[in-house]
């Protein structure tokens, strides 16, 4: 029974995510499955955890009724749908077109590659310092706390960063909606799922794009990273924003690639739940959001709908960081502007400390030569790095890579003295959440080369 | 079977691909260590525990909102001390620990030694209420 209460809410918020997507799926040209399922476990959680939220915004506590009853009448409410779309025809729930032994393989090496997350998942149960320290405090206070999510906004516990968006502890809380006491399965389990679904999505995804099996040595690439996968256990947001980054991203390339709706509807989708995973996730959204209009019209041209699709889901989806951001979140305690500072002001070593301290992190013996092969993958793709298709995932990162670096550079609570150190623990993690994002760019820029056949002369490569 | 059918077409591709099998296999090693290492925790403990030297006092503390943190360690240049407070913060949750601040009602005397913190409660005129068997005092301050 205990077991069946522990995933049952995993169990809702999927079939929410899947039949939610499968509403927006275009009967004549399905979804791939494996692309449908690891978008769905995401898409769910992060539907789950937005309704979690509005027990605290309208009780200001977790009102267990309202949030099982709301995402029980989603699900039923999307499960109708779905067979009313599908006439009643169970097997057009499911689309099992492209389903073969050939194409199942690789998924098959994911399964049993992903052996360590679980592994190391169960064992270090209460994850790294800020999974303590910030986002299982948090869910921990709101959940056992007789003030509810006031007691997280006291400022005394300003090391736990009241002002960080809260879709993490949402999560959590979701996860525990059927138990008396916060048990650590569950943000254990949220690391699990967020880890193998980013790395299942980022897997599917570039089959689905390049068609090449090779793809799998990218998911292996990370699960048998030691950094990847300390990181992705660690319980922290960044996996969250990993997740919800890379399915952006891609969300947003297949818009321009296939035009269809359900990729423009998802595109935007993730980027609200993005920008209410981490501050940082926050910038990621702000980014891609204007960067999207940029990429769609270069050599494209889409209609005034995947706009409306995009655009319309991303305000949803974004109403939640709004309310949050205008209505409940306290301003940061850890943050001076330099550049007004009389006290604190900027210094052109904190320029020289963070662009050299993004290039050591590159060549960091903890990441194992990772970051220097996927350098060398962008390389090797002769520019179409940068070619028309791909050009949203460099256009993200300079503009990402860029804004952070000011951050940096004009956050001066951390100052000289301490810059350092702030990188130290921090830039790595960055870094982390935009990993997925940048093998699925190298690899995708590598496998745009045109077959052999398409060649104009021989031998033109190589 | 033609082996050149199932390579990718270009050598460039051919060669990144040996590279990320060459630092996937690398990665596999140290994980594999990895693995091996939690193997052998496992043996001793079913999983890591963290603030286990706070077992025992939430049920004293669990309707107390307020508790005073007292350490005389730094815990801004003590690594150990500053986990130390995390730790406890997250073990006594919902309870909010107010760093240093021996005005509330209830304190948690955290110090390197129990000497010291014995000292300390007759210095803020407290009344130890609990204390568990990692030399953690829980105390009242006496009205």
């Amino acid at each position: 029974m205990t077991l069946i209460l522990t995933y049952l809410p995993y169990l809702i918020s999927f079939l929410i995510g899947y039949l939610f997507i499968l509403l927006l799926d275009d009967p004549k040209k399905r979804l791939p499955l494996s692309i449908h399922l690891f978008l769905a476990s995401g898409i769910g959680l992060g539907i789950s955890s937005q309704i979690t939220f509005f027990s605290f915004a309208f009780w200001g506590e977790l009102n267990r009724a309202f949030v099982i009853a709301l995402n029980v009448i989603s699900m039923t409410g999307l499960l109708v749908g779905a067979i009313v779309k599908t006439r009643g025809r169970p097997g057009q729930l499911i689309n099992l077109s492209h389903m073969s032994l050939a194409n199942a393989w690789p998924y098959a090496v994911l399964i049993l590659c992903s052996y360590p997350l679980w592994n190391h998942g169960h064992f270090y149960v209460f994850g790294g310092w800020d999974a303590w320290a910030t986002w299982n405090l948090k869910s921990k206070m709101m959940f056992l706390s007789p003030d509810g999510w006031s007691t997280i906004f006291d400022p005394i516990l300003w090391r736990s960063s009241p002002h960080y968006p809260l879709q993490l502890p949402m999560t959590n809380l979701w996860g525990w909606i059927f138990m008396e006491t916060p048990e650590h399965i569950i943000p254990v389990t949220n690391a699990f799922v967020f880890s193998f679904s980013t790395v299942g999505l980022l897997l599917a995804g570039l089959i689905h794009v390049t068609r090449s099996r090779f793809s799998v040595l990218c998911a292996t690439l990370l699960l048998f990273s030691s950094m990847f996968v300390k990181l992705s256990l660690s319980q922290y947001a960044d996996i969250v924003v990993a997740y919800y980054l890379l399915a952006a991203l891609i969300c947003v390339l297949m818009t321009k690639m296939s035009g269809q709706r359900v990729f423009a509807v998802l595109a935007g989708v993730s980027l609200g739940f993005l920008s209410f995973s981490k501050g940082e996730g926050f910038i990621a959204a702000g980014i891609i959001f204007c960067l999207t209009p940029l990429y769609l019209l270069w050599k494209h041209q889409p209609t005034k709908k995947t706009f409306v699709y995009i655009y319309g889901a991303g305000a949803v989806a974004s109403i939640v960081t709004i309310l949050f951001s205008a209505l409940f979140s306290p301003e940061s305690e850890t943050f001076i502007n330099g550049l007004m500072s009389d006290t604190h002001p900027v210094s052109f070593y904190r320029v020289k400390a963070i662009l050299s301290f993004i290039l050591v992190e590159m060549i960091s013996p903890t990441w194992n030569g990772l970051w220097i092969v996927l350098v060398a993958g962008l390389i090797l793709s002769s520019g179409r790095c940068f070619s028309s298709k791909s050009i949203i995932f460099p256009g993200f990162l300079l503009g990402y890579i860029g804004v952070i670096s000011v951050y940096y550079f004009v956050n001066t609570y951390f100052d000289d003295s301490r810059i350092l150190w702030w990188l130290q623990v921090s830039l790595h993690r960055l870094m982390y959440a935009t990993l997925p994002s940048v093998v699925f760019w190298t690899f995708h820029s590598l496998w745009q080369l045109p077959t052999p056949s398409q060649e104009k002369t021989p031998n033109h490569d190589d | 079977m033609n082996l050149r059918s199932f390579l990718p077409p270009y050598r460039r591709q051919l060669f990144y691909l040996t590279a990320l099998f060459g630092v996937s296999m690398m990665n596999l090693i140290v994980l594999s260590q990895d693995i091996r290492r939690i193997q052998s925790f496992k043996k001793v403990l079913p999983y890591q525990m963290i603030g286990y030297q706070f077992n025992g006092l939430d049920e004293f503390t669990k309707d107390i909102s307020h508790i005073g943190y007292y350490t005389d360690l730094d815990i801004e240049t003590d690594t150990a001390a500053s986990k130390m407070f995390a730790h406890a913060q997250y073990m006594l949750a919902p309870s909010i620990l107010d760093l240093n601040n021996t005005d509330h009602d209830y304190i948690l005397f955290v110090c390197s030694n129990e000497k010291v913190a014995w000292q300390k409660i007759k210095e803020v005129k407290a009344l130890p209420l609990r204390r568990n068997k990692y030399g953690m005092i829980l105390a009242r301050r006496l009205p």
